[in-house]
């Protein structure tokens, strides 16, 4: 009966996608999200499951439960869904597994294995740097730093390594917290107004 | 800043598999290297799967490995569950047949045969 089926829209966002499957749930559309996000979902199941059989088995289990899940829950960001039942699922398998080495290199070891990460995904733009000179005094000078480097003089990590001496892990940590020290200080800022 | 290579970005706006490695094997211009970095700096998704990629020593492999996967999803999507219409004509197949069956009862049974 494939014949039947209707060709659906390749080009169609996420969202697009997402509130088609909603109205009318489709295995094609699941097919499209797929195929554009698998890439993504196997690297971060390499990441921490760090086996090609166990992440492969992983993506399935992921894309068997998509089929239920666009339709139980309405999802805004697909990207960051992904990322985060992608993340939990992994981290569940590892604390299965009693793998506590990957748990503790993961940072998570704390946390009992469960991803604290309620955040969404922020892209912190330079027209937001701007309004924030009071928001960035407030950061450690190593995140003022590299997050002015970053993201007003758009030095790439390692020119920003080579400039402060700092190391390119250290870099990216110090953009990731001050990024967040920022978001924070945004949404404080949004909610007293 | 100049604009960044079409084979960065996927039409989803994420990073391509191939950008990844080139990433890795520093194979990348400035501008392309801080696009990347930028995208990365905002999305958790393509920053934790760059850290996975270091992990597939080789491109071709991550890429059969992806083929693979594709084509058992697609295998997959299209076996398991009926369409809709699909279900509704299952459904009217299924109660013409049982009306059908219990007229062919009532008729041999209560009705002493269809020929007389």
């Amino acid at each position: 009966m494939r014949f039947l089926r209707s060709k659906k829209n390749r080009a169609g966002t996420d969202s697009e996608l997402l509130e088609e499957y909603r109205r009318s749930p489709d295995g094609q559309i699941i097919e499209i999200l797929f195929e554009r996000y698998c890439h993504l979902a196997f690297a971060v199941c390499m990441k921490y499951l760090r086996n090609e059989e166990d992440s492969k088995d992983a993506v399935m289990h992921l894309f068997a439960r998509m089929h239920d899940d666009l339709v139980k829950y309405r999802i805004d960001h697909f990207s960051h869904w992904l990322y985060v039942i992608t993340k939990n699922y992994c981290l569940k398998e590892l604390k299965s597994r009693k793998n506590f080495s990957t748990l503790e290199e993961a940072g998570l070891a704390d946390t009992g294995g469960e991803s604290n990460d309620g955040e969404e995904d922020f892209d912190l733009t330079p027209q937001h740097l701007q309004q924030l000179d009071n928001a960035l005094a407030a950061l450690s000078e190593e995140q003022m730093q590299c997050v002015r480097l970053f993201y007003l003089d758009e030095k790439t990590y390692t020119e920003i390594a080579d400039q402060t001496g700092f190391t390119l892990k250290q870099v990216k940590s110090f953009i990731q917290n001050g990024k967040r020290n920022l978001r924070n200080y945004l949404e404080r800022k949004n909610g007293n107004a | 800043m100049e604009m960044p290579d079409e084979k960065i970005f996927s039409s989803s706006g994420h990073l391509t598999h191939e950008a990844m490695f080139r990433y890795h094997s520093h194979a990348l211009n400035r501008e392309d290297q801080y696009a990347i970095e930028k995208h990365m700096a905002g999305c958790r998704l393509c920053a934790e799967a760059m850290e996975g990629t270091e992990k597939i020593r080789k491109e071709e492999r991550y890429t059969r490995i992806i083929a693979e996967l594709r084509r058992a999803v697609r295998r997959r999507s299209r076996s398991a569950k009926p369409l809709p219409f699909m279900q509704a004509y299952i459904l009217a197949g299924t109660i013409v047949f049982l009306i059908l069956f219990l007229l062919i009862i009532y008729i041999v049974f209560f009705r002493g045969g269809i020929v007389k």
